[in-house]
């Protein structure tokens, strides 16, 4: 039971502070003054009025490359542990990351061959 | 001995199955001929097995065991006492019977002959198997080719009966095999060979007993039919078709029976004794309440059916009485009794079933009042069905009083049951009451013209009807044989069972 | 074969289903869209040469990765179930997918993928090791739901799949952190080591394992955690319903049986009202629900629901028996539901556009397809868990494992609930058989020849498990690597 004691101070920090945020959103509706108008309704009330919807249709290729970005760009995030210590791990180290990046390989030559970095 | 007699019985059908599915469908009547060629085999080998067997002990002859899932202990254990020769006999006997009924079946002729061999199979395999997991392997087994049977070629409301009869059967012998999983975890050392479990019967708790005895009960009664779970039962039979009727009414029910003196009674002795009264009980209601609404019945069919519901009735009141008198003798008249009535039953409503389905097959109908003065029409169709009317009320000189009055005698003997009995014969007055009537209604009186293009009962017919026809009158007159073979067994079991 | 401290003989098997797959989709955009089979049938050797390793393995017990991964009776047990499953899959979908006009070979390295995280999940008891198996698994499964691009239905199950899986995902972290903070390992079988120590059921602990539960008892498809497989069960492609239905099912099961049947031994008494109650509302919702589906795919996600609630029993008993049970069960509801899926897909196949899969397109098939029709009722009676198929095998093997412990109450409303099941079961039958056929009856396309294998295949393993399972599965208790 000794953890709840120790946590017991946060639980009361987080209740607490759950009551203020609470307070205030009611608070504000009900003290608050209530006046409605066309200009309030409207989604930005101050600066550039709304054309459109926003769930506007946009290419998928952004998306194909944003996606692909993340996948490549995380193989960086990975090597640099290895990096850290390589001479630690030695050859093992060296075969295991050379097979990590034999794999990201053939995920690139799948994505190349299907075409998915064409723009056109 | 060293020809496996019993495994040849059950696996003849099989093989039989597998070669008339390989069958050209076309070739109807060569499949026909083939089916009852191989339900042939069995027959004689279940003669066989009632001259080979030796009626002076209760032991376990004919056995076959080999290792089969070891590690579950699990056997391929088969043998047969004197309570199972006769129903062997029975089942082989009828399946041969019902294969040469179902001649006139039109439609989807092949694999109506392969589910009845394999329903064949089934059955002799409950009668023959010793080992509870082979048991409950054939008990299920036979239940899908059945299931079968009457969804494809029963009657109207075939569909609705086909399930109700396979969730009924199911409902019990799913508490069967909870009971049987029971009975294997308290045995020391665990098993599921049934000699094994009979030996060691009298050593499980009575609490546990009594628990196991009704899930046991709750399979087996449902099968042969015990009063209140007797409704599957008109349903099932007016549905199927006659050949299925036949096999349902003459073996099927005594399977509810076999397993109350093959199981609950040997293994669980003390269960039986604690519900031996209730039991009884529940046999007269199951007497007079059958024979009361057959009274009532319009359909030749249903009559026959519940009819059914009211002679299984003899048998569980005979079942129920048992018990070692002052000088050390067990009493089995009570048993004898309701063994004669099983195997009285099946022949009689066998053929009671068969020759129903005969005029249905003619008429298509099977309204009681739509006939009248069949007799004089139809005189040998007529004949028959007299003769197994009047062995069905318990006419002297026929099987079905030899069983019904040995039911009487044995449970007159013992005081506890004089008063039951004193009831149960008012079931005998019943049953003469609905199957004269129905005799009067249907072959006598005024001849309805809109039947004079009924024929005779043909000759293939008068084949399968002619051996039940022979062994009832045979047994009424001289009924010793069957006695002399179960004896022994019987009173093996009353010894079980007292103890 | 030792290379840097590991010994990598014991990862052959998953190792291979990892290179085949990664060589299937190296070879796939370099064929063109006719010859798509090809990496079918490359995958389906590849999967050959695993079950290879895995047989050869059989008897070993070791592990390498400092123990993180495990070669034992069980994972080379469930590895089984696992390659069959998929060789089977791939069997049934390489004529289904180009009948379906949806003949993209990236099916293949998917099931591979799936499949080597399942083996990754059976041969571990570290717990970040399972998740990670469990991640490869489910990822390649949301992609295989919706792999019929086009069809509406396919994308549902795999946005409800995925989004539902990617929440249960979270809890199954969060559970294997509180571990963690009280075991101070990954290690599931240091939990043994924290009781032996005298740690006592630490509520960390406890909201731990309730965690894990949740998580695992989402891929299983456990009631409460259900909702999403009628509709992803529904919607996907036939065999990969059948799939899942199979290897994931049995991979999670794995898990939780490695992590609460070994690891948590010592709070079985706290976990074991839990799963009584888990597994009594599995099998009752499952077999409830299932009654009014008129979709056959629909009623055996149900049905597979209810499956789930039986194998459970095994968890509330917790015994090394019962474990072995549940493995036999999982084998036999894997070859047993991959049979009733090689039907569901031939059907479904008979129309390229259209899904044919409600009960109804099944009328009369007794008399138009024969021989379609008797083997989707044998596996139906399997299923339903009758003698002498392998559906009761399975069901005797478990119940007796439970009586044995002395859980009679449960037994007997799984008894209760399988009496439940025979009944939709039934149904198809009855339509195949006793209804006439339909007045525009289905056309099912000829019997291809690897469907004709795969069914082969199942028949006789469902045949030969209900008659002699001795020679397919010593009973004496899979043993856990760790314990020994």
């Amino acid at each position: 039971m000794s953890n709840f004691e120790v946590y017991f101070p946060l639980a009361i920090q987080i209740f607490i502070a759950v009551c203020i945020g609470l307070a205030m959103f009611f608070g504000s509706s009900l003290f608050g003054k209530k006046t409605y108008s066309r200009v309030k309704e409207q989604a930005y009330e101050c600066g550039i009025e709304a054309e459109s919807d926003s769930r506007q249709r946009f290419p998928v290729k952004f998306y194909m490359v944003a996606i692909l970005f993340i996948i490549f760009d995380l193989e960086t995030v990975f090597l640099f542990p290895w990096a850290v210590n390589y001479k630690k791990l030695g050859l093992f180290g060296f075969v295991e990351m050379g097979v990590f990046i034999l794999i990201l390989l053939v995920g690139y030559v799948y994505i190349v061959k299907k075409g998915a970095l064409k723009w056109d | 001995m060293d020809f496996p007699i019993l495994s040849v019985m059950i696996f003849t059908p099989l093989i039989g199955m597998l070669i008339v599915m390989l069958m050209n469908k076309e070739k109807t009547e060569l499949i026909k001929y083939t089916s009852v060629a191989v339900s042939i085999i069995p027959l004689i080998l279940s003669v066989m097995l009632w001259f080979g067997y030796d009626s002076s002990t209760a032991a376990m002859q004919f056995t076959e065991r080999y290792e089969w899932i070891p590690t579950l202990s699990i056997q391929y254990f088969l043998g047969v006492d004197g309570l199972s020769v006769p129903m062997l006999f029975l089942t082989a006997l009828l399946s041969t019977i019902s294969l040469i009924v179902s001649f006139h079946i039109k439609i989807r002729v092949k694999e109506y002959f392969a589910f009845f061999l394999l329903l064949e199979a089934g059955m002799i395999g409950v009668f023959a198997a010793l080992d509870f997991f082979l048991f409950y392997v054939f008990w299920e087994v036979m239940l899908v080719p059945m299931y079968f049977l009457i969804g494809i070629w029963g009657g109207p409301r075939k569909e609705y009966a086909a399930i109700k009869f396979f969730l009924y059967t199911l409902f019990g012998s799913i508490f069967m095999l909870v009971g049987i999983l029971i009975l294997y975890l308290n045995s020391s050392p665990h098993t599921l060979d049934m000699m094994e479990l009979i030996a060691q019967g009298n050593q499980f708790a009575h609490s546990l007993q009594i628990l196991v005895w009704v899930f046991f009960f709750l399979a087996f009664a449902i099968k042969v039919p015990i009063f209140p779970f007797h409704t599957w039962l008109p349903d099932a039979h007016v549905e199927a078709p006659t050949a299925v009727s036949i096999i349902l009414a003459g073996v099927l029910l005594k399977m509810g029976t076999y397993g109350f003196l093959r199981i609950s009674y040997p293994m669980l002795p003390h269960g039986t004794q604690y519900f031996a009264y209730p039991f009884a009980i529940l046999g007269v209601i199951g007497i007079i309440y059958g024979a009361l609404v057959s009274m009532a019945q319009k359909d030749l069919k249903k009559l026959v059916a519940y009819s059914s519901v009211s002679h299984m009735g003899y048998c569980v009141l005979g079942m129920a009485v048992f018990f070692i008198n002052s000088n050390g003798q067990p009493h089995t008249t009570g048993l004898a009794g309701c063994i004669f009535q099983m195997f009285s039953h099946g022949l009689i409503t066998g053929a009671l079933f068969l020759l129903v389905g005969v005029l249905y097959d003619r008429a298509h109908t099977r309204e009681i009042a739509a006939f009248g003065g069949l007799g004089a029409k139809l005189p040998l169709y007529t004949a028959l069905m007299t003769v197994f009317a009047m062995a069905s009320l318990g006419l002297p000189g026929m099987s079905g009083f030899v069983a019904e009055f040995m039911v009487f005698v044995g449970a007159f003997a013992s005081p506890t049951y004089q008063v039951m009995t004193g009831i149960a014969v008012i079931g005998v007055v019943l049953t003469a009451a609905y199957i004269l009537r129905m005799v009067q209604k249907m072959f006598l009186g005024e001849f309805n013209v809109k039947w004079a293009g009924l024929t005779e009962i043909n000759g293939r017919e008068i084949l399968a009807v002619a051996p039940l026809l022979i062994l009832t009158i045979a047994l009424g007159v001289y009924p010793k044989p069957l006695v002399t073979m179960i004896s022994a067994t019987l009173e093996n079991i009353v010894f079980m069972v007292s103890r | 074969m030792q290379f840097g401290n590991v010994d990598w003989w014991l990862l052959a098997p998953s190792l291979s289903v990892c290179i085949v797959a990664l060589l299937a989709m190296l070879l796939e955009p370099f064929l063109s869209e006719k010859k798509q089979e090809i990496v079918g049938h490359f995958s389906w050797i590849g999967l050959i040469v695993a079950l290879y390793f895995a047989s050869q393995q059989i008897g070993v017990k070791s592990s390498t990765f400092g123990g993180m991964f495990l070669a034992d009776d069980f994972s080379q047990f469930f590895n089984l179930i696992f390659i069959l499953g998929a060789i089977l899959t791939i069997f049934m979908s390489i004529d289904y997918l180009k009948k379906k006009d949806n003949n993209h070979g990236e099916f293949y390295p998917l099931i591979l993928f799936s499949t080597d995280g399942m083996m990754v999940m059976a041969s571990t008891s570290n717990l970040l090791v399972m998740f990670l198996g469990l991640e490869i698994m489910s990822v390649a499964l949301y992609v295989l739901a919706g792999f019929a691009r086009t069809q509406l239905r396919s994308t549902e199950a795999s946005i409800k799949y995925f989004l539902l899986g990617a929440f249960a995902t979270g809890f199954t972290v969060f559970g294997i952190a509180f571990i963690y903070g009280t075991t101070g390992s990954f290690e599931a079988m240091d939990v043994v080591k924290h009781f032996q120590q005298g740690g006592g059921v630490d509520s960390f602990l406890l909201i731990g394992a309730a965690l894990l539960i949740v998580g695992l008892g989402f891929k299983i498809a456990a009631v409460p955690f259900h909702m999403w497989a009628a509709d992803a069960y529904e919607g996907a492609p036939a065999p990969v319903t059948g799939f899942m239905s199979a290897g994931p099912k049995a991979a999670a099961f794995a898990a939780l049986l490695r992590i609460f049947s070994f690891g948590f031994q010592d709070m079985q008494a706290v976990l074991e009202p839990l799963f009584w109650i888990l597994a009594v509302l599995t099998m009752t919702v499952g077999n409830i629900m299932a009654i009014r589906q008129n979709n056959i795919k629909r009623m055996l996600a149900f049905s597979s629901i209810a499956h789930a609630g039986y194998i459970m029993i095994a968890l509330v008993v917790g015994t090394a028996e019962s474990a072995s049970a549940a493995a036999l069960y999982l084998l036999c509801y894997a070859v047993t539901n991959l049979g009733a899926f090689m039907i569901i897909s031939q059907i479904d196949a008979s129309s390229a556009h259209e899904e044919v899969t409600s009960i109804d397109n099944y009328s009369g098939l007794g008399r138009t397809k024969p021989l379609l029709a008797i083997l989707l009722t044998v596996f139906l009676i399997s299923l339903a868990g009758f003698p002498p198929t392998a559906g009761f095998m399975g069901k005797f093997v478990l119940f007796k494992s439970a009586v044995i412990d002395g859980h009679y109450a449960i037994v007997i409303l799984a008894v209760m609930n399988s009496l439940v099941s025979v009944y939709y079961y039934l149904r198809v039958v009855v339509k195949m058989f006793m209804s006439d056929p339909e007045a525009k009856p289905v056309l099912v396309p000829a019997l291809p020849a690897f469907l004709v294998i795969a069914l082969l295949v199942a028949v006789i393993a469902v045949f030969a498990i209900g008659i002699y399972p001795q020679r397919w599965y010593p009973f004496d208790g899979l043993t856990i690597f760790s314990l020994n």
